[in-house]
């Protein structure tokens, strides 16, 4: 089911890239209205490019895939569920949610519900729920499908407390409505807080929640440190919201030490020109000292702290909840562009989904009159995803299965 | 107050860490000044860099446009609660860019006195130097009037800017809602990447160019992009590091002293141009678009118009 043609700069068919084309056109091709390119000036761009930053990517890769590991069990497939009676008004009908949830997952596995948890989960598994919290009270995950996750682990037969409610700031999740008096009998927790003015440092100097971190799981960025972050008044600011300040990324201990499965509970909204959804909300949301990351390498974090291995071997379904979307200025809420979209995704395979999703919310992006820009650099995340064999992102390998209530 | 309520005001004084010893140079209403709406716990300042401790994502274009200073006061009237954003800009050309970039409306009803988008949950409007966001945290329609009144009253306060004559830039009949004050990179982005960083030079020669889109031929999406720059040895010099430092997914199909045309890698065209101190832009063509033969060597006379009502009324 293609959704649209690969890009290419050049035709890949003829290995014919673009040094050599430029080679070609100065051996005499004549173009009309100016002066052919000149080599000084690839010269001069190469000098300038930087080098590609150095992370720990292959560290990851080196290890042996789990038996749940990335793309899981249907890797390229993807369910889209649309059902208008989900939302009256601005509310969400929670047993519309439920059943768009189990009509998701029975398509998904081609399996009852019960059958469909023992692919994912066996007896003693801690399941971690990653909600997306920014953007309440409109574009944050549903606290009603949340509770349809929720109904289905538990009627499956895991206990209650073995099932944790998670993101990366416990104010967020407040915020969204993630407590303890709304889930009752499950674990909210969050990785870090951050403090008043000075406060976010201990006794012993060091982040408060420097030990919701593990020291021993990290993505490293060499040359990246947090520290002069523009954005950030000072370093310490950025140590505040950020944990720690240098080239390290230290993963949450609940991620690397209490779940030993993730569902990840993604929203359909749009960051920039690219999207923030199923990779996303992990590739930022799971780790510490993520601001200095965001200009050098951008999306790419997304696919690279996926591919660490208590994340890829862990990761086990992915829901795109739009069932309300945002289509520009997100992440936050901007109210104007929040459409009620009716839609659940579904998949093992996170890159299969976020390269669906991409290329809908594009759609709606062009429909509602905003200037698209498609340049590849806001899916090529998704492609380096396919090379490691994490997921696909080829929209000729992806099956994508809708339905409409 | 909702429990939703509360919980988005432990966020936001999670999130706001710096003490406000620098203050926004706007009044926010006093507790009861809006009948019936007191001021809540909640008040925060953050100025020149500190926006990403209150933006979680986007607050990168606010940096690029000119960003000052950001107050943050909640208001609660018994269940209701409403949180006012307030950015002050460092001009009005950035406050309108950031306004615009944000997909405000283009004008004004009479009903208030700014440009201003509103919704039930969000009320946003440009006036002067401030961009003003004023969230009800339970976007009951029964509060728009009220939302209504904060703004205003926020508002009136401030005089109406000057105008920029930056529309001159471009011609007439781009889209509706398409137009925009471009001082970067990541602004550029709605139109085009030319490569890697501020290779145009609009950031440090402090230059503001205008984008919008149109339809050509009734059919074709085209964005046309204009900046002055200081000098025309200037334009000449963001054109050179265009040519030298093309984004990779672009070709250079022909350039002289005084043009780029390249293709994109959906087999669109798009023609960089200078004459004298403008640098010019159209992008999105499907077919070359006819490079200028001639350069005009005339001056450009910047034009701005004697009034330029900025909340559209006039």
């Amino acid at each position: 089911m293609p959704l649209h043609p690969p890009y290419s700069a050049m035709d890949r068919s003829l290995n014919f890239d673009r040094r050599e084309f430029f080679r070609a056109l100065g051996a005499g091709a004549a173009v009309a209205g100016g002066v052919v390119l000149g080599g000084p000036a690839f010269a001069q761009e190469a000098a300038e490019r930087p080098a590609p930053l150095e992370t720990n990517l292959s560290d990851f890769m080196a290890v042996p895939r789990g038996r749940h590991a990335l793309p899981g069990p249907f890797p390229g497939r993807v369910v889209r569920i649309t059902d208008r009676r989900v939302l009256k008004g601005d509310q969400v009908r929670p047993r519309v949610v439920r059943r768009m949830f189990a009509d998701g997952i029975t398509q998904l596995t081609g399996k009852p519900m019960g059958d469909s948890f023992r692919i994912f989960f066996e007896p003693g598994d801690v399941v971690g729920i990653k909600v997306n919290p920014v953007g309440p009270p409109l574009i944050n995950t549903r606290l009603e499908l949340v509770d349809a996750v929720i109904a289905w682990l538990t009627e499956c037969g895991l206990p209650a407390d073995r099932i944790v409610v998670w993101d990366r700031f416990d104010a967020m999740l407040r915020s969204a409505g993630f407590t303890a008096e709304r889930f009752p009998g499950v674990r909210i927790a969050a990785l870090q807080s951050m403090g008043e003015g000075s406060n976010f440092l201990g006794p012993d100097g060091r982040h408060i929640s420097a030990d919701s971190f593990d020291p021993e799981v990290f993505y490293f960025v060499k040359g990246v440190e947090g520290k002069g972050v523009r954005g950030y008044r000072d370093d310490e600011y950025y140590l505040n919201q950020h944990v720690f300040n240098g080239e390290y990324s230290y993963y949450g201990k609940l991620v690397t030490r209490e779940l030993t499965k993730i569902i990840n509970l993604a929203v359909f909204k749009n960051t920039g020109h690219g999207i923030s959804m199923a990779t996303k909300n992990l590739g930022y949301g799971a780790l510490a000292n993520t601001g200095r990351l965001h200009v050098p390498l951008g999306l790419r974090v997304n696919t690279e702290v996926l591919a660490a291995p208590c994340l890829r071997d862990r990761l086990v379904l992915n829901v795109i909840d739009g069932i309300r979307g945002q289509y520009e200025d997100g992440p936050m809420l901007n109210e104007q562009y929040v459409y009620p979209h009716h839609t659940l995704y579904f998949g093992t395979d996170p890159f299969a989904m976020d390269t669906v999703c991409h290329h809908e919310l594009v759609a709606k992006r062009r429909a509602m009159g905003i200037a698209v820009n498609e340049h590849p650099r806001f899916t090529e995340y998704l492609r380096l995803g396919e090379e490691l064999g994490l997921g696909v992102a080829d929209p000729a390998r992806i099956s994508l299965r809708r339905i409409t209530a | 107050m909702t429990r939703a309520a509360i919980a988005f005001l432990v966020l936001i004084s999670v999130l706001g860490l710096p003490a406000a010893a620098d203050q926004i140079t706007l009044t926010l209403p006093g507790g009861g000044e809006i009948p019936g709406w007191d001021r809540g716990e909640v008040s925060r300042t953050y100025t020149g860099a500190e926006l990403f401790g209150y933006i979680n994502g986007g607050s990168e274009i606010f940096l690029e446009l000119g960003f000052e200073g950001l107050a943050v006061q909640e208001y609660r009237k018994r269940d209701a609660s409403f949180v006012v954003e307030a950015y002050e800009m460092s001009d009005p050309v950035a406050a309108e860019a950031i306004y615009r970039f944000k997909g405000g409306a283009d004008r004004a009803t009479r009903e208030f006195p700014a440009r201003h988008s509103i919704g039930r949950f969000q009320l946003q409007f440009q006036r002067e130097r401030f961009y003003v966001i004023i969230n009800s945290v339970t976007g009951d329609e029964a509060l728009v009037p009220d939302l209504l009144a904060f703004g205003r009253r926020i508002a009136d306060q401030l005089p109406e800017a000057p105008g920029h004559g930056l529309t001159e830039l471009l011609p007439t009949g781009w889209i509706p809602g398409t137009f925009r004050l471009l001082r970067g990179p990541l602004g550029l982005q709605g139109q085009v990447i030319l490569g890697e960083g501020d290779l145009l030079g609009w950031q440090e020669a402090g230059i503001t160019a205008a984008a919008a889109h149109y339809l050509e031929s009734g059919e074709h999406r085209i964005g046309r992009v204009a900046a002055v720059y200081p000098t025309p040895s200037d334009a000449d010099a963001a054109l050179e590091r265009v040519q030298a430092q093309l984004d990779e997914y672009l070709t250079p199909v022909s350039q002289s002293a005084h043009h780029l045309l390249f293709e994109d890698w959906q087999q669109r065209f798009g023609l960089v141009t200078v004459n004298g101190r403008v640098l010019q832009m159209s992008l999105g063509w499907p077919s070359p678009p006819p490079v200028p033969e001639t350069v005009s060597d005339e001056p450009y006379e910047e034009h701005v118009p004697e009034e330029d009502d900025p909340t559209g009324l006039s």
